[in-house]
């Protein structure tokens, strides 16, 4: 698992190897100069305690074994500092270049991932997931290879100035090696325990807030906080098991190599009255083990670390292997012809019933054609389907006689254009958000646009028109400005296919039918030269109401998923059914409103 | 919300932070007791690390100087018993630190979450779910971080620096001023460092809203994005957040770098000056070879936990923030609970709207001066176009808003002087989409009436038809609701809501009728179960099925927020106004429909 987490790492991220060698480098460096240190201690204590030197000797000879620790420590320092910003700052760049790879790659998905996976979810593989990766190169390998390093070169040199004493010292270390073995495996599992309760612990804040306004009309709060605390207390337990199991690490690895010291103490003491060793190496030696000490902690740290950092490279991975929507490559442009879908029939992945079935329909060129039906009809996954936002069977949608599915994608959604019943802007000016398909168009055009939207009434009210800041950052738009302002940002784009998904319900029908009247004047003017642009733009126009769909060229009538009826206004008010109960309602409700 | 919110956020200055620091210090506060115990042994833990250098000072000076194998074998001894005594102690510390930290984590969480459940409607209304998400999950977890790790812990050092700054002092004074030479350019860096560091982390903290907000409106527009094909742009945008944080990151990164190696420097320099002048002394006799032995691993315990402040640093800074933003939802108002609570008990179920007018937060009014009463007992539809603000009498009955003009009556006693739960508990609602909780059917059924039997559930879904399928399910009425209902009809869900709404036999009762046809044989089941809920109650209809209203005593017409006709079915037809015209529409079927143009 360690391994195949730092194989990985080292495979997928460039630059990370030369950084790594680099960093071990400067961090092996700096603790040789470490290393050092005790030797000038060991020097400068035989000197005190041998004699044999007069006073002006003595004095400069602890003055130059002082300078050279001095020295030492500025070397260390330099090395360690060069270690560490190589590192640290390397980690930080790789966090930063994994999280962009992921939003590639993301966006790159079809929107059915987006639809089965919770974005609370994905925001966390985002965010924490790469931040556990750059704790891992950072801080993790910084640690790893100053413990291995200062580990063996202070074992070699307590090796070279006392074979048995060093001997006798290290036997702690296998023990400390099974323990942290041992604890880790618990860890991991504990771990893992404890993130998959915060998940379902989530779940539930979700479900609570989503339902909220319910919750509260049936005075549902204290059960609703009685289940809460439950499962936050089933968080605790679980919790306090993986840190019964963390917290016993590192003070026991302390313990251990403080029986080291002991050790060091008691039979390095008894050497030393035995005259078999130098008080000043019996202090070196416990400058030694202090050094190991260190080390040990830190691999059981390291360790957490590098557990962590494989859950995460685990649910980064599972993105990265998700399918991505085919290439374009290969993929013939957009023409402008008539759209003809033949016997279609989709359900949404893991869907048990039908969206659509069977529809059967064709779209001339340039033509505008209204769809209409009660909610959950299918009008909306026919116009998802028409943008191949999912894949359909081969020959059940063609536009111009090329099968839809050759189409490639990217010219497919350079000629279309969308405006749905919720749209979403981005925080961000109304003039970037109007210009976000064609960041070429000029402010004239914007403006156009936004007045072809009906949305200059609002523009006055802005304190900045259009330069004015929209979003969670900035104004808060209602939602007809926000349809009004999606509906320019798709004017600018002059499609050759323009889809209404529905986009002024939040208007009053007023409103509504002076824009469209606008909008039909505009459309008939957006005739193109080349790719069949000629026959004009093609418009598919979902709506609630009939004086919007009245004046289509055709109308269809979806009733759970497949079409109930077609033809003309007139046509279909002659006819039983859905259009004519539509439009006697909203007769009534006209009616009601000539009152006020 | 505007855009001032980032610049305060960048100007608030230390006062906020100070506050701040002391409301999450407040949390430990109930566990006062048992933080005393903590500290109680985390002053024995750093005793026991005091002692060890002073025990390895004995050794040299007494035992091996001296010669004197035995007493250095009972010092050693002492020295194990030290280090096991210690390893017990911080190994209790180190559990009861956690216990305290998950209790506080654990309480702040329930609070977070009852305080949510307490807040207005308007709140949700405005607030994305997942920014509430986040305070209850990964912000509280932030906070423990900084309560566990961080202020226990730096109490932790700062006692063990005072007690060997002591310990050194009552050795050997001349040493311990020789140590302490160091002290002035360490206590340079840590300022240079905190002052560096504050600006830099402030900077990491702003551009990771920045970043955290981009990530999650890019997820969130993703099929914007993608119908406009520009999956270049949204990745730019990403880009550029990330960047900035990068480089704001990499600030810190470099103080950091900077900051360790300096201090472990000065260390080492410490160290240095007690062989180069410490020798001398010891060489003249003026110190002990154990003392000076003594005080280099004193030197050595010392700068330990200063060096690692600059971590701590990192993880207090991350809590302020999370702090700041759980803080901020704590003092978010709840709903506002009437002074001197006035309730009408028992209730009678007579509603009285006086002249009141509402509208949403910034918006065109939703009711405009709307006048009318239903007696108790009375049976009422409101009827009228979508949006004409037929929903909202209800949600202002059930207090989910406030009129903003004039006053609503309950039994003559102004809602606001009402408890919002005491009216929610006793009127009956039925949403017009039944939202079903985990649990049972039967849970479903109860809601917050722990009271009411099993029997009376039974015989509740009996009068409102709904026995026969719940029993007709594996399990029946302990059957578990699985994907909040998914597997029900829409015709079994409104049965089990008029069961939900009349479990606890209300004299009022509300329905928002819900628009999604059913077929026939269904619409007739829940005709029979509406006449078996509705009798004998008073009740308010928001109606979209005809045949509802002709069955009610008295009709509203209610449109662009205001009354437009009322009276029953037959006064109302009689009068030959829009009524009357509405019901010819509906019930004339075949004639000619004019244009829907004719709107002047």
């Amino acid at each position: 698992m360690i391994l195949s987490t730092i194989r990985w790492l080292l495979r997928e991220l460039p630059g990370l190897k030369r950084t790594l060698f680099l960093g071990a480098a400067a961090s092996l460096v700096g603790s040789a100069f470490a290393v050092a240190a005790p030797l000038a201690l060991r020097a400068a204590i035989d000197r005190m305690t041998g004699g044999g030197l007069d006073g002006a000797a003595m004095l400069k000879a602890l003055a130059a074994l002082a300078a050279v620790i001095a020295l030492l420590a500025l070397g260390e320092g330099v090395f360690r500092f060069s270690a560490r910003w190589l590192l640290v700052s390397q980690a930080r760049i790789q966090e930063h270049a994994v999280r962009e790879r992921m939003v590639r790659r993301l966006l790159g998905l079809p929107l059915s991932f987006f639809h089965r996976s919770p974005s609370g979810d994905l925001m966390a593989r985002l965010t924490n997931d790469p931040s556990s990766l750059q704790h891992l190169i950072g801080v993790g390998m910084l640690g790893l290879s100053n413990t291995v390093l200062v580990f063996a070169m202070s074992v070699a040199m307590m090796a070279v100035l006392s074979p048995s004493l060093a001997l006798m010292v290290l036997v702690p270390f296998p023990f400390i090696a099974v323990m942290i073995n041992r604890v880790g495996k618990s860890v991991y599992a504990r771990f893992r325990a404890v993130q998959d309760h915060y998940g379902v612990l989530t779940d539930r804040v979700q479900e609570n807030l989503s339902g909220i306004r319910v919750v509260k009309a049936m005075v549902r709060e204290r059960a609703e906080e009685e289940e809460f605390a439950a499962l936050s207390r089933e968080y605790m337990r679980r919790s306090l098991l993986l840190t019964r199991a963390q917290a016993a690490v590192i003070p026991g690895i302390g313990l251990l190599a403080g029986l080291g010291l002991g050790m060091i103490l008691y039979v390095g003491g008894r050497m030393v009255i035995s005259g078999s060793l130098t008080l000043g190496t019996f202090v070196a030696f416990n400058a030694y083990l202090a050094m190991l000490v260190w080390p040990a902690v830190s691999l059981g740290w390291v360790l957490n670390l590098v557990q962590r950092a494989a859950v995460s490279l685990e649910r980064i991975r599972e993105v990265e292997a998700e399918a991505a929507e085919e290439t374009d490559e290969g993929g013939e442009p957009f023409r402008q012809g008539d759209i003809d879908v033949s016997h279609l029939t989709f359900a949404y992945p893991g869907a048990a019933s039908c969206a659509l079935s069977d529809v059967t329909l064709s779209i001339p060129a340039g033509k505008t054609i209204g769809l209409v039906g009660p909610t959950g009809s299918g009008k909306t996954t026919f116009v998802r389907l028409i943008l191949r936002l999912y894949d359909v069977p081969a020959g059940s949608i063609r536009v111009g006689k090329t099968d839809l599915g050759r189409i490639s994608r990217s010219s497919l959604r350079a000629e279309a254009a969308v405006v749905s019943q919720e749209p979403f802007l981005y925080s961000d000016t109304l003039a970037a958000n109007i210009s976000f398909g064609r960041e070429d168009a000029g402010p004239e055009e914007i403006e156009e646009a936004a007045l072809l939207a009906g949305l200059k009434p609002d523009l006055e009210t802005f304190p900045k028109g259009l330069e004015t800041v929209v979003g969670e950052r900035g104004v808060t738009l209602s939602g007809g400005q926000r349809q009004r302002a999606a509906l320019a940002r798709a004017l600018v784009r002059r499609p050759r296919l323009l889809i209404l998904d529905d986009p002024f319900s939040a208007l009053d029908a007023e409103t509504e039918e002076a824009i469209l009247a606008r909008l039909r004047e505009e459309v008939g003017r957006l005739k193109t030269p080349g790719n069949g642009g000629e026959n004009g733009t093609t418009v598919i126009l979902v709506a609630h109401r009939v004086s919007a769909v009245r004046a289509c060229d055709w109308i269809c009538v979806f009733d759970g998923g497949t079409i109930a009826a077609r033809g003309t206004h007139e046509e279909l008010l002659g006819r039983d059914g859905f259009y004519r109960d539509m439009a006697r309602r909203q007769q009534i409700e006209e009616n009601l409103g000539i009152r006020d | 919300m505007g855009w001032g919110i980032y610049e305060a956020d960048a100007v608030a200055g230390r006062k906020v932070d100070i506050r701040l620091a002391g409301r999450l210090l407040s949390l430990l506060r109930p566990h006062a007791g048992f933080l005393f115990l903590v500290f109680l042994i985390l002053l024995l833990e750093s005793g026991t690390k005091l002692v060890q250098p002073y025990l390895v000072k004995v050794a040299v000076d007494r035992h091996i100087s001296a010669g004197d194998p035995e007493g250095l074998l009972n010092i050693v001894l002492v020295f194990v018993l030290v280090l096991v005594f210690g390893f017990l102690l911080s190994y209790v510390q180190a559990n009861m630190i956690q216990r305290l930290g998950q209790r506080i984590l654990h309480d702040l969480r329930v609070r977070l979450f009852a305080h949510i459940q307490e807040l207005p409607v308007a709140y949700f209304d405005r607030t994305p779910v997942g920014r509430t998400l986040a305070r209850v999950t990964s912000d509280v977890q932030v906070i423990h971080e900084l309560l566990t790790a961080g202020a226990v812990a730096v109490v932790g050092d700062v006692v063990l620096l005072v007690g060997i700054v002591v310990v050194m002092l009552a050795i050997d004074w001349r040493l311990a001023l020789l140590a302490y030479a160091v002290a002035p350019f360490l206590a340079a860096a840590t300022v240079l460092y905190k002052r560096k560091a504050r600006a830099g982390f402030r900077k990491e903290r702003e551009t990771n809203a920045d970043l955290t907000a981009v990530l999650s409106e890019t997820l969130a527009g993703v099929e914007t994005t993608k119908v406009l094909a520009r999956e270049a742009g949204a990745f730019g945008r990403v880009r550029d957040a990330n960047q900035r944080h990068l480089k704001a990151t990499l600030a810190t990164v470099l103080a950091i770098s900077l900051f360790y190696p300096a201090v472990e420097f000065l260390g080492a320099l410490a160290v240095a000056l007690l062989v180069g002048a410490g020798g001398v002394w010891v060489v003249g006799g003026a110190v002990t070879l154990g003392s000076l032995v003594a005080f280099i691993q004193y030197v050595e315990k010392f700068f330990a936990p200063v060096k690692d402040l600059s971590e701590k640093y990192a993880i207090i800074q991350s809590a302020m923030a999370a702090g700041e933003r759980v803080f901020g939802l704590l003092d978010t108002p709840q709903e506002e609970k009437p002074a001197r609570p006035r309730v009408p008990d028992p209730l009678r179920g007579e509603v009285v709207f006086d002249s009141v007018s509402f509208s949403y937060d910034r918006g065109e009014p939703v009711l405009a001066d709307l006048s009318f009463s239903v007696a108790p007992g009375e049976r009422v539809a409101v009827v009228g176009a979508t949006g004409g603000g037929k929903s909202t009498v209800a949600k202002l009955i059930l207090r989910f808003h406030d009129p903003t003009a004039g006053r609503i009556l309950l039994d003559g006693v102004d809602l606001r002087e009402v408890p919002p739960r005491w009216i929610r508990e006793r009127i009956g609602f039925v949403p017009q989409d039944f939202f079903l909780f985990r649990g049972t059917i039967a849970d479903n059924v109860r809601m917050a009436h722990g009271e009411i039997t099993d029997e009376r559930i039974r015989d509740v879904c009996r009068i409102v038809r709904a026995d026969d399928f719940i029993r007709a399910l594996p399990g029946g009425y302990s059957a578990p609701v699985a994907e909040r209902g998914a597997t029900f009809s829409t015709g079994q869900k409104q049965l089990l809501a008029f069961a939900r709404a009349l479990a606890a036999d209300p004299r009022l009762l509300i329905l928002d009728e819900a628009t999604a046809s059913v077929d026939s044989e269904t619409e007739a089941l829940i005709h029979e179960a509406m006449d078996a809920l509705l009798a004998g109650r008073t009740s308010i209809t928001i109606a979209h099925r005809l045949s509802t209203i002709i069955k009610s005593d008295r009709i509203l017409v209610i449109h662009r927020g205001r009354l437009v006709e009322s009276g029953t079915h037959a006064e109302l037809l009689a009068r030959g106004s829009v009524y009357a015209r509405l019901y010819e529409l509906q019930f004339r079927p075949g004639e000619n429909v004019p244009p829907a143009a004719s709107r002047a």
